[in-house]
């Protein structure tokens, strides 16, 4: 799904590629040693049941990173957020889909940056996350791709059975 | 019996003393079903005698409970024993008589608004002698209707000032594991790794528990509920990237609550500045955290010790 | 349970602050653990505990006595001593008599009514005289209880006493 090129036209109101993703639990454990958010409510089931939440439930900040990435996917090679602003309005529940969606709400003078709105989705359409952000495009380097982005599936993982969290929409 | 208005706690406040009570044998008899303890002697007026005693002889933990449920009695509802160590020093049997009391030693204010009430507790028999003497810790909750302490958390989170200053090493593999758990791709600009857009959230103090200068808000005498970030915002300089030493620096802009339908809101904002190791601004980022308590509405409690 | 007696010494004295040479048997036994077992708690059972007491407390009223029962560490383990005792841990018995000679709770979370894991050891043994110059040995047994998830409660603790009679 990603390009290494920037998007070929920028237009307000053009709409980003969906990306759905799925968490695991085993995701959330990932996330919560990568960020050092130890909170209990994203892998002890009990615990946050006793906080109020049905189950286990995903960290904003891990929704928040699932729409930057649809942002800079789709900038491509060298674009990068240089603002974020994220809003969380509703839980997502471990194991469920989670939308992601995007458009751009303003095309700055120069082409070299857009102005998005993002957000979240269930699977029934209520929006649980929203945000804004300033994309910074990267300078295009042409067909070499020099400073590439790097998937994470060039990396020799095709081993590694319990990365189940990669986006479906490739 | 009266008990003892919670307010006038303090070294020397005495009990109102119980007793002189006969013990009885039903007592044993229900003790021993309860507790699980039916060695004879305790109910068996012949099997206490062959081990030469007067009379069945009361089970030491009994007296201990006794104590226990005067103490429940005098220091109210809203209370929990946290420790009590009891000595039995003499045997004491049915138809002997004693009396219970107790005295507060000592009264420690907590920072949740708590208190940390140690007691003497004793059993006396009629000769006067001392039959059982303990010790009790007993922690009395804070008012309900006092509400959530908003002034206290602003004091304690130093709102306005800065609160502390952290320095975090991004290493390549702080980075990557970043990437590999949100399921995104590294970037690189020449041979550096970038670090995601929110990678912000793994350098900052309050989640890493480097700063927890609100902890006791874990230890409200209120339910809480939820427990998370409200919203998260960054504005960047540059992206952060691999080998940054970053120097982030929090501080408290607000600290409200909000009675809501689902309860009562508690928010603390704080913003944190990222410099790097030549002291540059790299990212400004805001942090909105909300918890939800349910507080009980004063006029609905009617606690008897106001 | 061995006849420690044997491994006494008395000869070693009785001056307060020395005592006598440990057997080693009763060194060895600080650090034994008791069978594992879950104790389960009803609110039944809170009220024949609570029953048991009322009379002697003068708490027999039912009138304004309708708060929420809140179970303690000590309604899970209201006798330390029997408890650890039937968990299959041995008893010094080397003097005269043994009796209870005290209990205590120390309790870190709320237990909640339920089922707690408890591991009961001996944790210390002490031997000692007594200002009257009767010899004793103190036995504490320790029970750490744990919810069903792990997190420590807290812990129930018996002493037994085995006293030396007077006149010796």
């Amino acid at each position: 799904m990603s390009t290494t090129m920037p998007p070929a036209r920028l237009e307000k109101g053009q709409e980003l590629p969906t990306a759905v993703r799925f968490t695991t639990t085993a995701q959330l454990v990932r996330y919560a040693g990568a960020a050092h958010d130890f909170s209990g409510i994203h892998y002890d089931m009990e615990y946050a049941k006793e906080r109020g939440f049905p189950t286990v439930i995903v960290h904003g900040f891990l929704k928040a990173a699932f729409l930057s990435e649809l942002a800079c996917a789709w900038g491509g090679a060298g674009s990068w957020l240089k603002s974020f602003a994220v809003r969380y309005e509703g839980i997502d529940v471990v194991g469920t889909p989670i939308v992601c969606r995007g458009r751009v709400t303003e095309v700055m003078p120069g082409n070299d940056q857009v102005a998005l709105e993002l957000w979240t989705e269930r699977a029934d359409g209520t929006r649980t996350t929203r945000a804004t952000g300033i994309l910074q495009l990267g300078e295009h380097r042409g067909a070499d791709d020099r400073a590439g982005a790097r998937r994470a599936g060039d990396h020799d993982d095709s081993g590694n059975d319990n990365h189940d969290h990669r986006e479906t929409s490739d | 019996m009266n008990g003892v208005r919670t307010q006038t706690l303090e070294a020397g406040t005495e009990f109102e003393a119980r007793g002189p009570v006969v013990i009885g044998l039903e007592d044993t008899v229900r003790w021993a079903a309860a507790s699980g303890d039916y060695t004879p002697f305790h109910f068996d007026p012949a099997a206490a005698a062959d081990r030469g005693f007067r009379g069945p002889v009361a089970h030491g933990p009994w007296k201990s409970a006794v104590l226990r449920s005067l103490l429940d009695e005098w220091l109210g509802q809203s209370s929990t024993l946290v420790e009590f160590d009891a000595r039995y020093l003499s045997a004491d049997c049915v138809g002997d008589e004693l009396t219970f009391g107790g005295v507060v030693s000592s009264v420690e204010a907590a920072d949740d608004g708590s208190r940390r009430v140690r007691c003497d507790l004793w059993a006396r028999r009629a000769d006067g002698g001392q039959s059982v003497a303990a010790t009790a810790v007993v922690v009395v909750d804070a008012q309900p209707g006092g509400g959530l302490p908003v002034d206290r958390l602003k004091a304690a989170v130093k709102l306005g000032e800065d609160a502390g200053s952290f320095v975090y090493r991004v290493d390549r593999n702080d980075i990557l594991s970043f990437v590999d758990a949100i399921g995104g791709w590294s970037r690189a600009d020449d041979d550096d790794t970038i670090a995601p857009t929110t990678f912000f959230a793994a350098l900052d103090p309050v989640e890493r528990r480097d700063l927890d200068l609100d902890a006791f808000l874990q230890r409200l005498p209120f339910p809480m509920r939820g427990g998370g970030n409200a919203f998260n915002e960054v504005d960047y300089v540059r992206p952060i990237r691999e080998g940054d030493v970053i120097t982030v620096t929090t501080r408290y802009t607000d600290v409200y609550e909000k009675k809501g339908s689902r309860g009562t809101l508690l928010f603390r904002v704080r913003t944190n500045e990222l410099r790097d190791a030549d002291g540059q601004l790299v990212a400004t980022t805001r942090c909105g955290h909300v918890l939800t308590y349910d507080v009980p509405d004063p006029a609905a409690t009617g606690e008897a010790s106001a | 349970m061995t006849d420690l007696r044997a491994a006494v010494r008395p000869e070693l004295g009785r001056r307060p602050g020395t005592g006598w040479a440990w057997s080693g048997e009763l060194a060895a036994l600080v650090g034994s653990v008791g069978t594992v077992t879950t104790v389960a708690l009803s609110a039944a059972q809170i009220t024949r505990l609570r029953a048991a007491v009322a009379r002697v407390a003068g708490l027999e009223r039912a009138a304004g006595h309708d708060r929420p029962v809140r179970a303690t560490l000590a309604d899970y383990c209201p006798d330390p001593l029997v408890f650890a005792l039937e968990s299959g841990l041995p008893r010094p018995q080397i003097l005269d008599r043994v009796i209870d000679g005290g209990s205590a709770w120390e309790q870190r979370l709320d237990p909640g009514i339920g089922t707690l894991t408890a591991v009961p050891r001996i944790t210390e043994i002490v031997e000692r005289v007594t200002s009257a110059g009767r010899r004793l040995i103190r036995t504490c047994y320790e029970t750490e209880l744990r919810t069903s998830r792990g997190a420590l409660v807290g812990w129930a603790r018996g002493f037994s006493l085995d006293l030396e009679d007077g006149d010796a």
